[in-house]
């Protein structure tokens, strides 16, 4: 296979392939760093060009685009505190707090280090799954998947802050919210209230922008002044760089979580980033999450660009999309001719090959241009406030226009928004939410289909077992391990 | 200060609104506008609406046409497609029966998802087939298959099967309808589980054995389920057919080795199927697979033009480099000529009778718990 993959990074390399590389980055970068706008914008606007292309060069397009989303929607959440794309509101929680002290430019230069490297693990990821991917995919099924929601839905304790409670019950918010449409079974409309444009669900953009982007306009247009409260910026890119070095373990860690998520279908890809940051918050030592520190930031970062790696694998290789990105990009494969398929492990592994290798070339030209863009775009949390929200006002509204192109959505943005301000001023945890509301879905397939096929004999099953005992001391190992210690500090006084 | 933060609001507010109000202006603006002359039809730009996501099936088939299409139209007019999601398809549609000039410059590409709704008599469809003129239709086939497990040959053995069948699907009001209709009138008695995301994922439930009866449309069939025919992991049962001229079930053109679910009843029952679960059956066979992907006009649109876009339709039909390149995406089958696609929706309109629809609600409310009356 290594001879095949030389052959695709000649492929991939050819000077008018890597022009379109270029030209799919470009965009992602613009897509990412305009705040609402994602990688499924980018890929609704390249796909009518591709139409017919040689699949080699529309690839390039394409999967140029889809690595730096995550990479350059790294900005708007560290300088403004408003996610770039649904997959980069985790960064917020520190990156922002550290563009207040006016380490913007810090926080910045770990982000994109991170996302580089993170990307390129991805990439490698894709790679070596190739062989195994297929009895890999077909090992988890529906009360596993299951399983794994709950998994997820248990991080959102992690990030709950310092009432469980609250975390618990904006979490329940964010179930009920998801489960507005159609039940993923029968033909059930839930809180439709007859209007049609619910009848499908709310969509991820939508919710994800309206819960933090809009309170931030809001918390702008009242507080004055610019977001860095530090009248001069300080800390470089470089030294977030060596920030990131220093937590080598943190940013593999999370890349390899990321794309582990990224892989498993149906878990929604597009809390990734929050699973990382718990998990990050979890595991490090002297942990001031929250506050502006820069492990907040790395962990996240890493694992939103891994999580493309891994999502490919069971877009190409089963036709099921991990995400809405790779949804559209079914589509963009039919259009060049190929389809979705064992097929790409076989007669078009170079094209398969050229894909992993597009993700890691991509992802490092993506980063240093992002880099050399920190010193200019930083100063942007220098200006005022209120004269960014006209600007920001109109960017979100046409991000979250753009998921259905229907006034409902727009609706469903002020309205989302307001609980979403409630929310902060009542000090409520908001990621909570966001994971209820985009694992309420698969979380209500799986226990439906798991009970419909298996009756309750699926609980004996061995891995389900497992991931239940992790859920339990994930849940209650924090207070255990915070009594243990409490009860040896007591000890020694 | 709490007063602050109040006109932060209100002014986030009032510029909504202001936005909000815009969408009633301009499409009153709009209809004012609709003279059904001739004029816009000379428009350099047709706009083909397609009620789905971009990257889906259907909006797949819409760009690959719209090309060839406008070539083939006098002036060659370009074709712009819009997107208009949700709904199910069925936003779309109806915006596109309501609120889209009837000139004949606006085209609509309709799918099996579109069709099921209508056919179901859903109360939120507000669009109907008597007042669209189809232009291009193009078919897909299905075809069901068993897993090695179920130790069986082929469909004429299926009434040997000892194993309990599961059919792993995604709803019971969408393609899986016609699958689920084909078991009934073979009375094969399985499990129908339902809420899988799609075709795709019921596939790999498939491979897992968490299903072992399941189908899949003519190219996925091809490409995911052939190879495994070969290793013997799975064995073809049946093809569901296709719907000819006269309105009968006839072998799929694509896999003219498999039998159809008329020759396997034939085969276990010695006798022609009939009754209303046939001819049920039969009716959303021509809706969902037979006629699956539409490319319409509004009838209402001015005769010259709907003239013009006949003719391209059927120059189409007979574009050599188009049936060349088309082979990928329409998996092999033909399009129809404008006028066999226009006898075969006027024949779809003709079969559909208050029975075949109550005998679906009765047939959705018995097998899967869902009251139809209620869509």
């Amino acid at each position: 296979m290594i001879d095949s993959a030389l052959e695709a990074l000649r492929i991939v390399l050819d000077p008018s392939r890597i022009l379109f590389t270029c030209l799919g980055i470009g965009l992602g970068i613009v897509v990412g760093l305009l705040p609402g706008l994602g990688g499924t914008v980018g890929m609704s606007l390249l796909l009518p060009f591709i139409f017919g292309m040689d699949p080699f060069i529309g690839m390039a397009l394409l999967i140029g685009m889809v690595a730096v989303v995550h990479t350059g929607d790294t900005f708007p959440s560290v300088l403004l505190g408003i996610p770039g794309s649904s997959g980069s509101q985790a960064t917020i929680m520190d990156g922002f707090p550290l563009a207040k002290k006016g380490e913007a430019s810090r926080a910045m230069g770990a982000a994109l280090f991170c996302s580089m490297i993170g990307g390129i693990i991805g990439g490698v990821v894709l790679y070596l799954a190739i062989p195994f991917a297929a009895p890999l995919i077909t090992s988890f099924n529906s009360p596993v998947l299951f399983m794994l929601t709950m998994l997820g839905l248990s991080m959102a304790g992690l990030l709950a802050g310092d009432s469980p409670a609250k975390g618990a019950l904006s979490g329940l918010i964010g179930l009920m919210i998801g489960s507005i449409g159609s039940a993923p079974a029968i033909t059930e409309y839930r809180y439709t209230f007859d209007f049609l444009y619910l009848s499908n669900g709310l969509s991820l953009p939508v919710v994800a922008l309206a819960i933090f982007a809009f309170p931030i306009l809001i918390t702008m247009l009242t507080h004055k002044g610019s977001v860095a409260e530090a009248s001069q910026l300080k800390g470089g890119v470089l030294k977030g760089v060596g920030d990131a070095l220093k937590n080598k373990l943190l940013v593999f860690r999370s890349a390899v979580l990321g794309s582990l998520i990224g892989f498993i279908p149906g878990l929604g890809g597009s809390v990734v980033d929050w699973l990382a940051y718990g998990a990050g918050k979890k595991t490090v030592k002297n942990s001031k999450f929250g506050e502006g520190d820069i492990r907040g930031v790395i962990a996240p970062e890493s694992a939103n660009n891994a999580k493309e790696g891994g999502a490919l694998i069971p877009t190409l290789l089963f036709g099921i999309p991990g995400s809405g990105t790779t949804a559209i990009l079914l589509g963009g494969l039919i259009l060049m001719g190929l389809e979705a398929g064992p097929r790409m492990l076989t007669t078009e592994l170079p094209l398969t090959l050229s894909i992993v290798w597009t993700l890691v070339i991509a992802n490092i030209i993506g980063a240093i241009l992002c880099m050399t863009l920190v010193k200019p775009i930083a100063k942007l949390s220098l200006i005022p406030g209120e004269k960014l929200v006209p600007f920001l006002t109109i960017l979100l509204l046409i991000g979250a226009y753009q998921s259905n192109f229907a006034w409902g959505d727009i609706i469903a943005f002020i309205v989302i928004g307001l609980l979403g301000y409630i929310m902060t001023v009542l000090d409520w945890p908001r990621p909570p939410l966001l994971i209820g509301f985009v694992l309420a879905i698969s979380a209500e397939r799986y226990y439906w289909i798991s009970i419909e096929r298996y009756g309750w004999e699926w609980l004996s099953n061995p891995i389900v077992i497992t991931i239940g005992a992790l859920i339990v001391i994930l849940l209650t190992g924090g207070s255990i391990m915070k009594k243990i210690s409490s009860n040896l500090q007591n000890q020694e006084v | 200060m709490p007063v602050k933060k109040m006109y932060a609001l209100t002014y986030l507010l009032v510029f909504t609104l202001v936005l909000a109000g815009c969408q009633p202006i301009s499409m009153v603006i709009s209809n004012g506008n609709s003279k059904n002359d001739e004029e816009g039809f000379n428009n350099d730009l047709l706009t083909m609406v397609v009620p789905y996501n971009s990257g889906g099936g259907t909006d797949v088939f819409a760009r690959f046409i719209a090309n060839p299409l406008s070539g083939h139209i006098e002036n060659q007019p370009g074709i712009q497609i819009e997107n208009v999601p949700g709904g199910g398809s069925i936003t779309g549609t109806n915006e596109y029966v309501n609120s889209y000039e009837k000139d004949g410059t606006n085209l609509v590409a309709t799918s099996a998802s579109t069709h099921i709704p209508y056919l179901l008599n859903q109360s939120s469809v507000q669009y109907s087939f008597d007042e669209l003129t189809p232009l291009v239709g193009a078919p897909t086939g299905g075809v069901v298959y068993g897993s090695a497990d179920l130790d069986i040959e082929s469909g004429y053995e299926l009434d040997q099967v000892k194993e309990k069948l599961y059919y792993a699907g995604m709803s019971p009001t969408g393609l899986d309808l016609t699958t689920l209709i084909s078991f009934e009138v073979l009375d094969i008695d399985s499990k129908a589980v339902l809420g899988y995301e799609g075709r795709g994922p019921a596939r790999v439930a498939f491979e897992q054995g968490e299903s072992n009866i399941d189908f899949q449309t003519t190219t996925a069939y091809k490409q995911n389920i052939e190879p495994k025919v070969k290793d013997g992991k799975a064995i073809p049962l049946y093809s569901l057919g296709q719907i000819d001229e006269t309105g009968e079930v006839v072998r799929d053109p694509q896999f003219p080795e498999l039998p159809t679910i008329k020759e396997v009843y034939k085969d276990i029952h010695g006798a022609e199927p009939e009754g209303q679960a046939w001819e049920t059956y039969k009716h959303f066979l021509n809706a969902t697979y037979t006629l699956q992907k539409i490319i319409w006009v509004h009838k209402s649109a001015p005769e010259s033009a709907k003239e013009k876009l006949k003719k391209a339709a059927n120059r189409l039909v007979e574009d050599e480099d188009f049936k060349k390149e088309s082979s990928s995406i329409l998996e092999n089958y033909d399009i129809y000529t404008q006028d066999d696609l226009e006898k075969r929706i006027e024949n779809l309109e003709e079969n559909t009778n208050q029975k075949t629809i109550e005998w679906v609600y009765q047939f959705l409310l018995d097998e899967h718990g869902v009251d139809g009356r209620k869509l």
